[in-house]
């Protein structure tokens, strides 16, 4: 036990860089957590919206009233409504993101 | 783009030390819980029908041999509420529970960091496996991780499927490769999604991504449980060789071992005090007792505690908040249960013919024909009639008339519903409401609207 120096119980301070401490950590760490959190929201309202809408309206009287010579089935009527509403929130998240940042500036001469 | 690029730092893997102790016990139960009801539910029938099936292709969900149709979407809604509801009260009372134990974020994060721990190794294993060069064994390592995982994931994306499809059936198509494209779709989403998230997201879900990880503080107030390291006791930090009396020195307790670091799933520092990052999942009190233990001091420097426990104040259970919550929930869970217990145990499901949509009969009637599907919901057999509602002279046929039905059975009926075509002026179609009563005198009744389909243009 004696060789382990990382041993807590004999008590030597720890080899290893502590954590940085949270406050200083940059946030967000990386840009592709952007996309996450586009749409990882988006899904969350695409599933809640999907739940509402199918629960009130089936696919089949919808393509019956559009497309009646299509076979779609319900199983596809719900993917494609899902599929549908994940895209419009998150282009909905990702144009919000985009807000939010700061507008580049950098390019500017005036600015100090 | 180099300046603001430095704002994103590189992500560093975080190697959690596998730990062993009380609340590590409790959170493998409930892994296995939970995980357990996900993998077997599907499996299990009860007296022949699935116990658990969202047959979304029939639209009706099978609960434990209650069928819900989409008319009963108000019981869905307040399924959710009250759980959001249990959700914000368990989180007043006892903190991030459902981080720690429940979520399946971090359930199924478990489970491939076990993964990762048989095939990996042990912590400082692992990370010089990370550092190292891509030798054989490494390559050997890492390659048996991804099997097990992607077999794990497909298992898990089948399995979800399975919650929609009866899932024997959905075994045999699979083996046979003969899953319909959504089926595979879905399959294989959810497979990947759980890849995903439980083999490289991990805790940057709860840190970057989750929406209850930012407004869970809301629900916290000084007498919620947290986990919580005791400074007063603990500091001065110091190491010390055992048997030594820490006062002497002028140190507190805490051996500024690192521990209750390394075996962060987050990989912050508990003794900084308490942040959004910790999923409270009791790795760093085990690992602080199991180091209290070694030194002979009393366990309980990293606790769960109330911020009221910390400054020596008294910290109540029962307090405004959490009594409106339970006041709430009570409410919500009695309306529910009122509801059910009262629902009308005949379910009358009306499907358009598919391939007509109106036929003229041969005095001049438009005639749209139907199926009924009829549902006997109570636990007796009943005898039902049919009769309908709408525009002036509107009569239906059924085929037969009148239909008996044993208990909980489901029947097809063909029906025919007739109107004159100057009954209504609108276009295209009108509805009508088609009630079925029980003509045993028991006065079961049920209704369901409809689109009767006129000629368009008239
Ligand atoms: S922070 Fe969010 S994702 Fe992480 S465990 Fe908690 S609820 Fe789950
Ligand atoms: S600080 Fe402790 S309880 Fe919180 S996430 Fe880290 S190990 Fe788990």
């Amino acid at each position: 036990m004696r060789s382990q120096p990382a041993d807590p119980v004999e008590g030597a301070p720890a080899q290893e860089p502590s954590v940085t401490h949270p406050a200083k950590r940059p946030y967000p760490p990386r840009r592709a957590w952007l996309v996450g959190a586009c749409l990882w929201p988006a899904f969350l309202s695409a599933g809640l919206a999907t739940m509402i809408f199918f629960s009130g309206i089936d696919p089949e009287t919808l393509r019956l009233q559009t497309l009646p010579d299509w076979e779609i089935s319900r199983t596809a009527g719900y993917s494609i409504g899902f599929l549908m509403f994940w895209a419009v929130a998150g282009f909905s998240s990702a144009v919000s993101v985009l807000l939010v940042r700061a507008p580049c500036r950098d390019t500017g001469k005036g600015s100090a | 783009m180099s300046a603001p690029d430095s704002m994103y730092a590189a992500h560093e893997k975080i190697h959690p030390r596998e730990i062993k102790g009380r609340y590590q016990t409790a959170r493998k139960i409930t892994v296995f819980l939970l995980l357990g009801l996900f993998y077997v539910l599907p499996w299990v029938r009860i007296g022949g029908e699935p116990a658990i099936l969202f047959d979304l292709p029939a639209r009706q969900f099978h609960i434990l041999g209650l069928t819900f149709w989409p008319q009963d979407f108000f019981y869905l809604t307040l399924l959710l509420v009250i759980c959001a509801l249990a959700l914000f009260f368990v989180t007043s009372l006892a903190g991030r529970v459902w981080c720690g134990y429940a979520c399946p974020q971090t359930v199924w994060t478990e489970v491939f960091l076990w993964m990762e721990h048989w095939t990996e190794g042990k912590r400082a294993k692992r990370m010089k496996l990370d550092r190292g060069p891509w030798n054989a064994e490494k390559i050997l390592r890492k390659g048996s991780k991804q099997v097990l995982w992607i077999v794990f994931s497909l298992w898990t994306g089948f399995t979800f499927v399975g919650f929609f499809s009866p899932i024997d059936d959905l075994l045999m198509r699979a083996a046979a490769f003969q899953l319909g494209p959504w089926e595979t779709f879905w399959s294989l989403f959810y497979g990947f999604a759980t890849y995903f998230n439980a083999g490289f997201m991990r805790e940057q879900v709860c840190l970057y991504m989750c929406p209850y990880a930012r407004f869970q503080g809301a629900m916290f107030d000084r007498e919620t449980l947290i986990i919580s390291y005791d400074e007063e006791r603990g500091e001065p930090r110091g190491g010390r060789k055992r048997g030594i009396d820490p006062k002497e020195k002028g140190l507190g307790d805490c051996i500024d071992c690192n521990l209750c670091v390394q075996v962060c799933p987050t990989g912050i520092d508990i003794r900084d005090g308490l942040q959004y990052e910790c999923i409270a999942c009791g790795a760093c009190i085990d690992a602080c007792d199991s180091v209290m233990d070694k030194m002979d001091y009393p366990r309980g420097l990293v606790r769960y505690t109330t911020e009221n426990a910390l400054q020596g104040k008294p910290s109540r259970v029962i307090r405004p908040r959490t009594i409106l919550y339970t006041v709430l929930l009570l409410a919500l869970v009695t309306a529910g249960a009122t509801g059910l217990a009262m629902r009308e145990p005949v379910r009358l499901d009306i499907l358009t013919d598919r391939n007509t949509l109106y036929r003229e009969t041969g005095n001049g009637l438009i005639e749209n024909s139907y199926s009924f599907k009829l549902t006997n919901m109570s636990g007796e057999a009943h005898t039902y009639g049919f009769s309908v509602e709408g525009p002036a002279g509107v009569r239906i046929e059924t085929e037969p008339r009148e239909v008996r039905l044993t208990a909980g059975e489901t029947r097809t009926i063909p029906a025919r519903i007739q109107l004159d075509p100057d009954a209504t002026e609108k276009i295209g179609g009108v509805d009508v409401t088609v009630t079925v009563k029980s003509l045993d005198g028991t006065d079961i009744t049920g209704s369901e609207t409809t689109r009767f389909r006129t000629p368009v243009g008239r």
